[in-house]
């Protein structure tokens, strides 16, 4: 089962991958299928007269984690919504009917509808470059090398087990086939004391 | 108002009004059997069961809309072992051919009462399931922690009792009006035949004659009832509008308290979600929705319970007041819903 591995001790949130997803994939304004997402929070302390700050940030890179049990699949009317052999899920155009309930559905808003065709649309992990043995162009376009992509088992024995990251959502839902290198500050998903700073570009 | 969901929101409001309503009727027809002959309640009852499949073929034409490419349409019912969506789709439709064919059989008596009985009965529970399958459509949402719970099917089930049971009441007391309205016809041989004892009103024998000149006739004529026929038949109507006063209150109770505890859930719970979702109960719009309950379900819904027993107001008034109630509950039941799927607030990102 394929999958993508993301370092959040490399990311400087550049969002060089969520271009080169939407140029590779020629996507129309307001589908992204990947996005970043800055999370941050903070506090201070008090100390004498002087306020201490204690603030964090940091980012994280999402598109579709071709999960295990995933939800979008289960909840699609049509059965558009498909996992292919290698594990990654795809939008079948025949078939979708654009109810857009997976986008409902999906805690990581990979499916996103596409208003000129009528039709979800998602990552499908590049499937056209994988063919021809190249990286999927998020990953390719990386600069700090962030992000990475593989057989799910070899990102885990590699990167460990670890996808439960605010402000991603409890992985035992969908048992994304995801890895998070966790930044210093990263939180446990839902109980992070911080928000979302980009709510509009996600 | 969320006008982006509008499909959705007319597509359940309608056709949980269309079971709730077939579901009134079903219950008018099993508690008023041993008081009044099936003549007066089939006059009643058969004009509000005729307007019954509009309303759900009008939800479902508002549903075509929320798809964004009808061409693939008939992909839905493909997923029927895992989506609810295919699931509330293939029980919809069951329960609009089951409820056209047990129409049309009732319409032109056709069959025997016995096998239309179980027919309607069958068609009821297909109605019961499919507003819990088209609440399960929310609920089965475990990312979405605003629907995640008891609180939506008790909701879809609200609007199913007080808007169904509003419109019966609605349709009975329009019927009466009309029957009043006809210059009356004395016929004391009729009168004789159709107000037998109500113990044979099941039986074949007593059984309703479909209206005189057939089909439409029944709702075109309204008039075609004797002095004594329409008098059992306004009394039937008044005691319906008590009950309907009376469960139009209740739910709308059920409404307002379940509220506070379903927003206590939400924080409990504390995601970001599901706090950001409570939010949404708040402000002008939610106000309006629920002071509308308030003034439909129960101010108009107790001044209908107390005219209704007065045996000096006239069937108009009455008429007036039920009806003005069913719209002003419609409007909150839609605005209500609006703020439903305004409430759809995911967690992660």
């Amino acid at each position: 089962m394929l999958g993508f591995s993301f370092d959040q001790t490399k990311c400087n949130g550049c969002k060089a991958c969520q271009i080169a997803c939407k140029d590779k994939h020629d996507l129309p304004v307001g589908v992204t299928w990947r996005r970043v997402a800055e999370y941050s929070g903070g506090t201070w302390q008090e100390d004498e007269d002087t306020a201490v700050p204690n603030v964090f940030a940091y980012y994280t890179s999402m598109a579709c984690n071709h999960c295990e049990n995933p939800i979008c699949v289960q909840v699609c009317p049509t059965t558009a919504m498909t996992v292919r052999d290698d594990g990654t899920v795809y939008v079948d155009d025949e078939k979708c009917v654009g109810c857009r309930y997976c986008e409902w559905a999906c805690p990581y808003s990979a499916p996103q509808f596409n208003a000129d065709t009528g039709h979800m649309t998602k990552c499908d992990l590049c499937a056209d470059y994988r063919e021809q043995g190249q990286d999927p162009a998020c990953v390719a376009a990386c600069p700090s090398r962030a992000l990475g992509w593989g057989e799910i088992e070899d990102l885990r024995k590699e990167h460990g087990t670890n996808s439960s990251v605010e402000p991603l959502p409890d992985p035992s839902i969908t048992r994304p086939n995801l890895v998070i290198i966790p930044h210093r500050d990263a939180q446990k998903s839902g109980q992070g004391t911080g928000a979302i700073a980009n709510p509009k570009e996600i | 108002m969320q006008t982006h969901e509008l499909p959705m929101i007319l597509f359940t409001v309608l056709s949980q009004m269309s079971v709730g309503a077939f579901l009134a009727l079903g219950v008018v027809q099993t508690l008023a059997v041993s008081r009044y002959s099936s003549t007066t309640i089939d006059r009643l009852a058969d004009p509000a069961l005729l307007a019954i499949g509009p309303t759900l073929v009008a939800g479902f034409l508002a549903s075509m809309f929320h798809m964004n490419d009808v061409t693939n349409t008939i992909n839905v019912l493909r997923h029927w072992n895992s989506s609810y969506l295919s699931r509330e789709i293939i029980v919809g439709m069951a329960f609009a051919g089951l409820g056209f064919v047990f129409t049309v059989m009732q319409w032109r008596r056709m069959g025997s009462p016995g096998l239309r009985r179980a027919l309607a009965l069958v068609t009821a529970a297909v109605g019961v399931l499919l507003v819990w399958v088209q609440s399960m459509v929310y609920y089965s949402l475990v990312t979405v922690p605003a629907w995640n719970t008891w609180a939506t099917p008790l909701r879809f089930f609200a609007t199913t009792v007080l808007l169904g049971s509003l419109a019966v009441g609605v349709a009975f007391a329009w019927n009466i009006v009309r029957a009043e309205r006809a210059a009356p016809q004395e016929d004391e041989e009729a009168s004789a035949e159709q107000d037998g004892p109500a113990d044979t009103g099941g039986a074949p024998a007593a059984e309703s004659r479909p209206a005189r000149g057939g089909g439409l006739a029944m709702l075109v004529r309204p008039a075609a009832l004797t002095t004594s026929e329409r008098e059992s038949a306004t009394e039937l109507t008044r005691t319906s509008l008590r009950v309907v006063s009376a469960v139009a209150t209740t739910v709308a109770l059920v409404i307002v308290v379940s509220l506070p505890l379903y927003l206590a859930g939400l924080a409990q719970e504390g995601s970001r979600a599901a706090l950001a979702s409570g939010e949404t109960f708040d402000g002008v719009f939610f106000i309006m929705r629920m002071g509308l309950l308030v003034v439909g379900a129960v101010v108009l819904s107790l001044v209908t319970f107390r005219l209704a027993a007065d045996r000096h107001s006239t069937s108009s008034r009455l008429t007036l007041l039920v009806s003005v109630a069913l719209v002003v509950c419609f409007v909150s039941e839609i605005m209500g819903r609006s703020i439903f799927y305004e409430s759809m607030i995911r967690i992660g990102m």
